[in-house]
């Protein structure tokens, strides 16, 4: 793409991701949380597939796509009052929260804009496949095999966990517990 | 394997086996469903109607002349939530109903929304058509003569019954925020304590969801039209459900409470009937009872596996059902409900057996051997709603739920015809959804070989054997299709005490029987019970 | 990619939708195309309504997704050497990933709409994500290796001599359901079940809604049959006829056994297909992945 396509992707991208991840925190209803962190991710899909990392954007879009979605679902699983109509706040330790949120995001500022980024062009043809799959199955290869795996371990764990009141015990009221044998057919 | 089914569905379309009636089908709401049709005589499909279960895209109203008044809301407000625009009414002759006529229920629909100032008023043509009725009102595409006879089960036994209705307003479930909870915000005074606990009871995974209260019913294809079964899920599994049958009818017009018929088994009630007052078997044609009572019970089951072959979202099964309907449809026309027990008026010696009902017991026989040592209908049946047999004598269920589970109890074993035809009680022993559909299948069959041996002794006038002195006591019990139905003389009087035992017991085993299934495990269950939306006593 | 490529796509998909649903109605014995056209008619014809629904902005965004979805699916479909699509470097990740919006899609139009039974038909198809989301991934790797490309050109044509279907018929025993899953058609339509949910997720579109979401089914249909065409069967190549029609003939083939096969198989049950699903053709994907390596090893270097 030219200089001026890639620019015209990229900047409004840029733009509608920083807005729609400002609403995920705005609204109070999951799914429609899980759905703007969606779109916010999805559009960086779009910045990868303009700035001709055609794997990486795809493998975003494809990736994406079923882990916001699974999050909805565990959020509306878990969390009471998914659907945001109770008004509740669901917002605890306000101002130890803030605080690291501010320092965190100067922190990482400073991180992007003071770092030395290698810089190049690259060729429009380079397959970013190939140099991709040599570095995961190389020097990357522990992160993604225990990346994956803790992935999976916390869902289940997670899931296992808020059953019948999880490890502390609360909200399963006392004496009507079923049965741990007695689950699902 | 997959495959065999594959390779064997392959040939059965290539030969055409299936075929639907071609051209395009409306979609209609049919009041009230297409099965009580096929058991009233007449195929919906064939007039051109598809049934869908919601109003909001269907095109047209099937319904009886005259509405129960059970339906009367429902209809009111399914007809106001069909799209103005292409919306028409078609009225069918079915058994004599009681209640209003249809098309004064429709009126106030409009006028309702009227006085509610909805904007879309215009069209209002509805079109009325009678299948087969001397005037038609234009409308039916296919005009086929079906309506004549299921014809009005009064006759000579006394007045049209007439139906009563309690009424189960079906309203449509209000968009429910699913999961607004109720719970307490962070325990007062606790700042470290952040975990917001919540209130209620575990349901069998361990999680504490909020209840969601679906309602399904009257109207809707799921169910059988006029059952109200209300639902309470947790997530999609069934936490909690009630069933009820809204729609009545009381035989000889009098309002009484034990006198409630199922216009659904209406040669078994009349069987029964004039068996109370006149002494088993009739003396003009006992070979003739039993050909009508056999096809009933073919039909009714066949109708029963195809609203479940259309559950299970099996369009095969669905269409081989419906293949077996038409000729049963069509045998069954020859022998109009009134005429029973008389029976047809001439039957010559030595005519071949009827075509269609040989059709009809090789399509039975085709569906049996689809459902047998099949895995799919397995795996959508085994264990679903399982009843022990110890459940069911307790419960007191009775017919094929009761012989499913291993319950050898049938009443045709007490009558000396049906030794004489070699009727043997059909059982299984699992008690679940696919050890019911098992039955019903072998039972269609096997009632189809019993109505053409009938068939044929009738024909030769041969001599029905004698039955013993206590079977003309004061009250006569017939197999139904559904369980015995029972009608007994009071004192001395023409009164009738009419009965269906095991009926109640059939509701509170099906709804026991979904509680704690996921949700198409559930319906699957419920429809496995074939139970019926008409309340009768017992 | 060429200026005309996304009018062609288009095309291709209005086009195919109208014969998969065509195709529809002659696997069922109705034969004639004047139905479906009527149908369409008067779908189009109905009233949009405003239901009351639960979350108007996701019920209303729910079909645009669901057709773009669709449609970039279908852009990454290759049919002949001359119009390939959108032929990009990693194609079928593309294509899994325009895929991968369905879901969300699915989900947004049973949780908008809002009644109980509509927010069941979309967290059903969430539970049929996770149960066909990995198998389809994992084949479209193994199909890539003796390509050593994820190009879908690229696929085609290392099958000029033999069909990827003979060489790796495990990984096309996985794919064919996956994708049927994928588009929600019978035995998968669990979203929509009307037999069961009473339309279900879809229940409250009327309208241009409602066939939108229709047109968006069938242009799925039309573009996992393509893609299955292209990967395993050998795409546009065959002999005597121009390679237009061969892979016309054979997206055809794949999408009138997708839609016969479904009349003959029960709805599947989603507690069961998820049991099943994670302890056997997961697995199996992973030995599918084994299998393709193999043999690009053994024959395709």
């Amino acid at each position: 793409m030219s200089d001026l396509g890639v620019a015209l992707v990229v900047w409004p991208s840029a733009a509608i991701l920083l807005v729609t991840a400002l609403y995920v925190f705005r609204t109070a209803s999951m799914a429609r949380a899980g759905l703007l962190l969606l779109a916010s991710l999805g559009v960086e899909g779009l910045i990868f597939l303009a700035l001709a990392s055609e794997f990486l954007g795809a493998l975003q879009l494809l990736m994406m796509s079923g882990e916001m979605v699974l999050m909805v679902f565990f959020m509306v699983m878990f969390m009471p009052d998914p659907g945001g109509l109770m008004g509740m706040d669901m917002t605890h330790d306000k101002r130890r929260a803030q605080a690291f949120a501010v320092a965190a995001g100067i922190a990482l500022a400073l991180v992007a804009v003071l770092t030395d980024w290698p810089a190049g062009t690259l060729n429009a043809d380079a397959v970013d496949v190939r140099a991709i799959g040599f570095e995961v199955m190389g020097r990357s290869m522990f992160t993604f095999l225990f990346a994956g795996m803790t992935l999976m371990f916390t869902m289940i764990g997670g899931t296992l966990l808020a059953k019948q009141g999880g490890r502390y015990r609360v909200g399963a009221p006392s004496g009507e517990l079923r049965d741990a044998g007695d689950e699902g057919r | 394997m997959v495959l065999s089914a594959l390779v064997r569905g392959l040939s059965q379309d290539l030969r055409g086996d299936s075929r639907q009636p071609s051209g395009e089908l409306e979609r209609a709401i049919v009041v009230p469903d297409a099965g009580a049709w096929l058991l009233w005589g007449i195929d919906v499909t064939e007039l051109g109607f598809a049934a869908v279960p919601s109003p909001t895209r269907a095109e047209a109203l099937v319904g009886p002349a005259r509405v129960p008044e059970a339906l009367t809301e429902t209809i009111i407000e399914t007809w106001r939530r069909m799209p103005d625009g292409a919306r028409h009414v078609m009225s069918l002759d079915g058994p004599d109903l009681e209640g209003r006529p249809l098309e004064e229920l429709l009126r106030e629909a409009d006028e309702r929304s009227d006085d509610r100032g909805q904007p879309e008023d215009g069209h209002d043509e509805t079109e009325h058509g009678h299948g087969g009725a001397a005037d038609g009102g234009g409308g039916a595409e296919h005009d086929h003569g079906s309506a004549a006879s299921a014809g009005p089960p009064g006759g000579e036994l006394g007045a049209p019954p007439d139906v009563e209705a309690l009424v189960a307003p079906a309203r449509p479930p209000a968009p429910q925020e699913p999961e607004r909870r109720d719970h307490d915000l962070q325990r007062a005074g606790d700042e470290q304590q952040n975990m917001m606990p919540i209130e209620g009871r575990p349901s069998s995974d361990g999680l504490v969801m909020e209840p969601i209260e679906v309602q399904l019913g009257p109207l809707g294809a799921i169910l059988p039209g006029g059952l109200v079964a209300r639902f309470t899920l947790d997530g999609d599994v069934v936490g909690d459900c009630s069933l009820e049958a809204t729609l009545s009818a009381h035989w000889s017009g009098a309002e009484r409470e034990d006198a409630l018929w199922d216009p659904l088994s209406a040669v078994a009630w009349r069987l029964a009937a004039s068996g109370a007052r006149e002494g088993r078997a009739p003396a003009a044609s006992p070979w003739a009872a039993i050909v009508a009572l056999e096809l009933e019970r073919a039909l009714s089951h066949v109708a029963w596996l195809r609203s479940l072959g259309s559950l299970l979202g099996w369009a095969e099964l669905a269409e081989l059902a419906h293949a077996a309907v038409r000729p049963l449809l069509a045998e069954r026309r020859a022998w109009p409900v009134q005429a029973v027990p008389q029976g047809p008026r001439r039957l010559s010696a030595n005519a071949r057996p009827p075509a269609a009902l040989i059709e009809a017991k090789a399509r039975v026989e085709r569906l049996r051997t689809l459902l047998e040592d099949s895995r799919r209908l397995a795996a959508r049946t085994r264990g679903r709603g399982r009843l022990s047999r110890e459940e069911v004598e307790q419960n007191g269920a009775t017919g094929p739920i009761a012989r499913s589970a291993g319950v050898e109890r049938d009443e045709r074993q007490a009558d000396p015809r049906y030794t004489e035809l070699g009727f043997n009680v059909v059982t299984r022993h699992d008690g679940d959804a696919l050890a019911r559909t098992l039955l019903r299948i072998s039972e269609a069959g096997e009632a189809l070989r019993l109505a053409e041996d009938a068939l044929r002794r009738a024909r030769e006038d041969a001599a029905a054997p004698p039955l013993d002195a206590e079977g003309a006591a004061s009250g006569a019990t017939v197999e139904g299709s559904r369980g015995p139905v029972q009608a007994t003389v009071v004192g001395r009087s023409t009164r009738l005490q009419l009965e269906a035992p095991g009926r109640a017991a059939a509701l509170a085993l099906a709804a026991r029987a979904a509680v704690e299934e996921e949700w198409s495990a559930a319906l699957v269950a419920l429809t496995s019970f074939d139970l019926s939306p008409w309340k009768v006593a017992g | 990619m060429s200026a005309a490529t996304p009018f062609a796509v288009v095309g291709v998909a209005i086009v195919g939708a109208f014969a998969v649903a065509w195709l529809e109605g002659v696997v069922a014995g109705r034969p004639s195309p004047v139905p479906v056209i009527r149908g369409v008619g008067r779908t189009l014809s109905e009233p949009m309504s405003a239901p009351a629904t639960y979350d108007r902005w996701l019920f209303h965004m729910a079909p645009t997704l669901l057709l773009v979805a669709a449609l970039v699916a279908l852009s990454t479909v290759p049919w002949t050497p001359g119009f390939r699509g959108i032929d990009t470097e990693a194609g079928v990740i593309l294509f899994a990933g325009a895929l991968a919006y369905v879901t969300p899609a699915v989900f947004m139009a049973g949780w908008g709409a809002g009644g109980g039974l509509a927010v069941v038909g979309g967290f059903r198809f969430l539970g049929l994500m996770l149960a066909y989301a990995m198998p389809l991934a994992m084949v479209l790797t193994a199909v890539g290796a003796p390509a050593e490309s994820l190009r879908p050109a690229a696929i085609v044509e290392v099958q000029a001599n033999v069909p990827m279907a003979i060489v790796q018929p495990l990984a096309l025993a996985l794919f064919v359901p996956s994708v049927m899953a994928v588009a929600f058609i019978p035995p998968f339509d669990l979203p929509q079940a009307s037999s069961e949910l009473g339309g279900g997720a879809f229940s409250r579109y009327s309208g241009l809604e409602a066939g939108l979401v229709a047109l968006s089914q069938r242009i799925l249909v039309v573009a996992v049959a393509g893609m299955t065409a292209a990967v395993f069967l050998g795409g546009w190549h065959g002999p005597l006829l121009p390679a237009a029609v061969w892979m016309v003939l054979k997206t055809a083939a794949v999408a009138g056994l997708m839609l016969w096969a479904g009349r003959r198989l029960p709805r599947v049950e989603i507690d069961r297909l998820l049991a099943f699903a994670w302890k056997v053709p997961i697995p199996l994907s992973i030995l599918a992945i084994g299998w393709g390596g193999l043999v690009t090893l053994l024959f395709y270097r």
